[in-house]
């Protein structure tokens, strides 16, 4: 409720309180919190909160007031006024519209108490935005709201008394000039009628800090909690409020009713009781006077007269009657009481001692027109019910009927008249706390059960969904809402599923494409130069993700008739994308130099300089890069920070530790020196990075660059692709389930031999892709002069391993799609052999696992299936079974 | 695959040039069949065409072998050296009969 101007006045003028609250529900709380106080005041208005006999001026003079000062809390300082208007210019039409006597219409129709009543609204309004603008602390509001109210009551009293005072001291002192002694009567009547100054400022004053603390905690409850509420909460709420008004409607109208009900029961009984007091007087006194005059006519002697006299006397008339039931009733006769059952209005007393000249004029008319009123009186005829206060002001029934110079007068209190009102309302009230409390409760718990717990089971289940496990499925039935609640999330989260399944799928996808690219970069075809019998050289890379930061390379430098090959090793550091752009980047740069024609040394050295240039990401490379001269066997090498190859070289493997510089991309400028190497026929270099030294088992264990050593001597007879194709395998050995943490890339170099020619074909696994795999074959083995004999065996193996696979490898194979077989061979012409490898991605099928088929003895016992197996098997030289990354890889070996 | 039919005297001769192996091997298959079911029961399969036998090859002259055991008879003429090669590897050379 703090606002945001800058200068005291204005902000206490511009205050408007939890209306001006950003929260529109804050808003609907504060002037639904009005509403309710404003009805709640009004019951106390109306008595029932028992106010009572203590004087209806509390009810008049002061349960407005309280509602004017919550008006400027809740609603500001502008609309607190307003409201104060309001509250003025209803008591006017009260006054004016009620025909009540002089006290009541000095008491509170001035004009002056409407204008009092605006000025208390905007006096609150101003107090409570000077207070509460900087919205202070809990205590701090608390004392700032009971200081207001408390002054606001004193001085509003006060106001109100002057006020009083004034229309009293205005009215009578004409009166008392004219009249003498008779005006000063009215004065202390109406001295009286104000009752005690304490008391009114307390109850006043009490009434509006309980009205405001409730409204300003609730509507700063309502701002803390708006949204953050349990549902259940919330419902109680609304159930509790929507009860409450319904209660006080029902009580409103119950207590309506009661009193007509009572008051026209009363007036009948005091209208039948008068009338027949009047009767009774009538027939008493007609019949004295029969009496009298047979007495005097001597038709009946003294004694007889005397007893009739005595029973005919209306001395006996009120035996009977009790003040605390029937009420005061007396009957006057001239200027006496002559009857009565009211100890404070002794018989035979003089009326004037009792009723004032103005009193006995209204109770002249009253008796005239015998009829009711309803009197508000403070006067002695009541002090015998209201107690000992002698300032007691209550609502009094008062009945009066002439006959003859008699006049019977009956009172009753209101307390006398509505006796059973209480009752009933007391009754009506604890029924209706019982019926809202089992309402309350029963509907709290049908609510946890129905809805409470339907929705802790969803929450749960959309936290497990948020927590990444979208196999969750929400099933909470129930209800049709319910139903469909979970309908729409499992249709979410199935949607969502789809949506992530096909963002990887497209990511992989795209990884896949960027593979394709980097693979298409790397040369892939082997013998590279196959013309060219001086050298053979292999290369192969396994990126661990899909795009990898090593490459290799190799090219003929300057063209064939130099007789130059470069290659190049490399490993950039970083994975995945940016490390393959980095790589593409250093790929072309060395060989792009050392094509140019320029000395090793000084192309690395420039290439160096161009990966520097923009390399804000801090990427490096490390580079082995070498050029041999394969006629003669000179070799020039740099090592730019990449592991030391080895070298086979004199019947044993070595490693090439010299060192030319730093890895390339961290430092501009830096020189890279080349080293020489001179090779013999037969020597072969052995190039890898650090994936293949640093690959891990499954336990965390290094593969080690001694393992790598003693596979090298094991395998040293053999030629790069077998080379290479031994280290693999042993690493995959190795890491078996591990994953592939760095990529694998491997180059291997042998130095005076012809290449070894090997290629790739991936056909359909269908038996009618055999004359295409037979072709491709036999095109390399008739350029390699392959005998008639050894082709034909080699054909029966290739065609019952083809068969095999196409048949059986895939069981879930369609004709649109039927799997694939790779089929690949390397010809090796020292000694002439011929390897084929087939390898399929269908299921594991060892074809060599199956024991031999049986030379058959009876044709009708051929066995046919595993015959083709064995007919492989005998047809060619070596045949070996591996299952590799999910492939059935057959490889065979031909020699002739 | 290109078999020819003919016949000499009282058996027909069907003369295998090419490959017998899985694509082809069922022409030879039907052919027997269509042979067997015309009551041509003693066969003479001259091989001096085919340089490849396969084990479909093999299935399909054990199926004619198995036929002919029955009613008729089978004769293998002109087998290649490759080919006797199969033969001999997979057994079949002791079952076969041969001119």
């Amino acid at each position: 409720m703090g606002s945001q101007g800058s200068g005291k006045r204005i902000d206490a003028l511009s205050w408007r309180g939890a209306l001006s609250d950003a929260s529109r529900q804050v808003r609907s709380m504060a002037v639904a919190l009005l509403a309710a106080a404003i009805v709640s005041l009004s019951f106390s208005q109306l008595g029932f909160f028992g106010v009572g006999e203590q004087g209806a001026y509390v009810t008049y003079a002061i349960v407005l007031l309280a509602p004017v000062a919550l008006s400027s809390l809740l609603l500001g300082t502008v609309l607190g006024t307003l409201a104060g208007l309001l509250a003025g210019a209803s008591l006017l039409v009260h006054s004016i519209v009620q025909p009540l006597d002089f006290y009541e219409i000095m008491f509170v129709t001035p004009v002056s108490s409407v204008v009092l009543f605006a000025v208390a609204g905007f006096l609150a309004g101003v107090l409570f935005a000077l207070g509460l603008r900087r919205d202070p602390p809990v205590w701090r509001r608390c004392l700032i709201v009971v200081v207001a109210c408390a002054a606001l009551s004193w001085l509003f009293s006060f106001a109100f008394r002057m006020n009083v005072i004034y229309e009293l001291v205005a009215q009578t002192l004409p009166g008392a000039l004219s009249e003498g002694e008779a005006g000063g009567g009215d004065a202390g009547i109406v001295a009286n009628g104000l009752g005690s100054f304490g008391w009114q400022v307390a109850i006043d004053a009490a009434l509006m800090i309980v009205a405001c603390l409730a409204a300003d905690a609730a509507a700063r409850w309502e701002r803390a909690t708006a949204g953050k509420r349990s549902l259940r909460t919330t419902f109680r709420l609304w159930l509790l409020g929507g009860a409450l008004i319904a209660f006080m409607v029902t009580a409103g109208a119950g207590f309506a009713i009661v009193t007509e009900q009572e008051e026209a029961s009363a007036r009948e009984s005091m209208l039948s009781e008068s009338r027949y007091l009047c009767n009774q007087i009538d027939e008493r006194l007609s019949r004295q006077s029969a009496l009298d005059d047979a007495v005097a006519a001597g038709v009946i002697g003294d004694e007889g007269a005397r007893a009739l006299s005595e029973s005919l006397s209306l001395d006996g008339l009120l035996d009977g009657y009790d003040v605390a039931v029937d009420g005061t009733v007396v009957v006057l006769a001239g200027d006496r009481i002559v009857l009565s059952d009211d100890p404070e209005l002794p018989e035979g007393g003089l009326v004037s001692d009792h009723f004032d000249e103005e009193s006995e004029r209204m109770l002249a008319d009253i008796a005239a027109s015998g009829s009711i009123v309803q009197i508000m009186s403070s006067q002695a005829e009541s002090s015998g019910v209201a107690g000992d206060d002698p300032i007691a002001t209550q609502i009094m029934y008062l009945c009066a009927a002439q006959t003859g110079d008699h006049t019977v007068v009956i009172v009753r209190t209101s307390g006398m008249v509505f006796a059973e009102r209480s009752g009933v309302m007391l009754w009506t009230t604890i029924s209706a706390i019982v019926l809202l409390a089992v309402v309350s409760v029963l509907a709290s718990v049908l609510l946890a059960r129905i809805v409470g717990r339907r929705i802790d089971e969803t929450n749960g289940a959309l936290v497990r969904i948020e927590q990444g496990d979208l196999r969750t499925r929400v099933h909470v039935g129930g209800s049709r809402e319910f139903a469909s609640l979970s309908a729409g999330i499992n249709a979410t989260v199935d949607a969502l599923e789809g949506w992530i399944a096909e963002a990887n799928a497209r990511i992989d996808r795209e990884l896949a494409a960027a593979k394709t690219i980097q693979e298409a970069a790397l040369p892939c075809t082997f013998p590279p130069f196959p013309d060219i019998l001086r050298f053979d050289v292999y290369a192969s890379m396994q990126p661990a993700r899909e795009v990898g930061g090593d490459f290799y390379d190799f090219f003929l430098v300057g063209g064939a008739d130099k007789g130059l090959l470069g290659f190049v090793i490399a490993d950039v550091s970083g994975k995945s994308v940016p490390a393959a752009l980095f790589m593409m980047a250093a790929k072309s740069h060395i060989r792009g130099y050392l094509e140019a024609g320029m000395e090793l040394g000084e192309a690395i050295e420039n290439a160096n300089r161009k990966l520097c240039e923009g390399n804000g990401s801090g990427m490096f490379v490390t580079v082995f890069a070498g050029v041999l001269d394969y006629r003669t066997g000179r070799m020039r090498c740099v090592n730019a920070g990449h592991n030391p190859p080895f070298l086979w070289s004199g019947g044993a493997w070595r490693l090439v530790e010299e060192r030319s510089g730093l890895p390339l991309g961290l430092f501009d400028g830096l020189p890279y020196a080349a080293f020489e190497l001179s090779c013999e026929i037969g020597d072969e270099l052995f190039l890898y990075t650090d994936g293949v030294t640093e690959a891990m088992d499954a336990q965390g264990r290094l593969f080690g660059v001694n393992r790598l050593k003693e596979l090298l001597d094991a395998g040293f007879y053999l030629h790069p692709r077998s080379l290479i194709d031994l280290v693999r395998h042993d690493l995959a050995a190795f890491s078996e389930d591990a994953e592939q943490a760095d990529d694998i890339t491997m180059l291997a170099l042998e130095f005076g031999v012809p290449p070894e020619v090997s290629a790739t074909l991936v056909v359909r696994a269908d038996d009618a892709e055999l004359p295409r795999v037979n072709e491709f074959v036999h095109t390399e083995l008739d350029r390699r002069l392959c005998p008639a004999r050894a082709q034909n065996q080699l054909d029966i193996a290739i065609e019952e391993l083809f068969v095999n696979v196409a048949h059986y490898a895939y069981p879930n194979a369609t004709a649109d799609d039927p799997g694939s077989v790779r089929i690949s061979y390397t010809y090796s012409a020292e000694p002439p052999s011929i390897t084929v490898e087939l390898s399929d991605d269908g299921i594991p099928f060892d074809p060599l696992a199956k024991p031999d088929a049986a030379m058959p003895d009876d044709i009708l016992d051929v066995p046919i299936g595993g015959l083709g197996i064995l007919m492989a098997k005998n047809s060619v030289d070596e045949m070996a079974y591996e299952r590799v990354d999910g492939m059935n890889v057959v490889t065979i070996v031909k020699r002739w | 695959m290109e078999i020819i039919v003919s016949e000499e005297g009282a058996r027909t001769v069907a003369a295998l040039k090419g490959r017998l192996d899985t694509t082809t091997s069922p022409q030879l298959e039907q052919l027997s069949q269509e042979l067997h079911d015309k009551g041509a029961v003693d066969l003479v399969v001259d091989m001096s065409g085919c340089d490849f036998v396969s084990s479909a090859g093999l299935r399909v002259i054990v199926a004619m072998q198995k036929r002919a055991v029955v009613e008729g008879s089978l004769v293998f003429r002109s087998v290649q050296d490759g080919v006797m090669d199969v033969f001999r590897m997979t057994g079949f050379d002791t079952i076969l009969s041969f001119e």
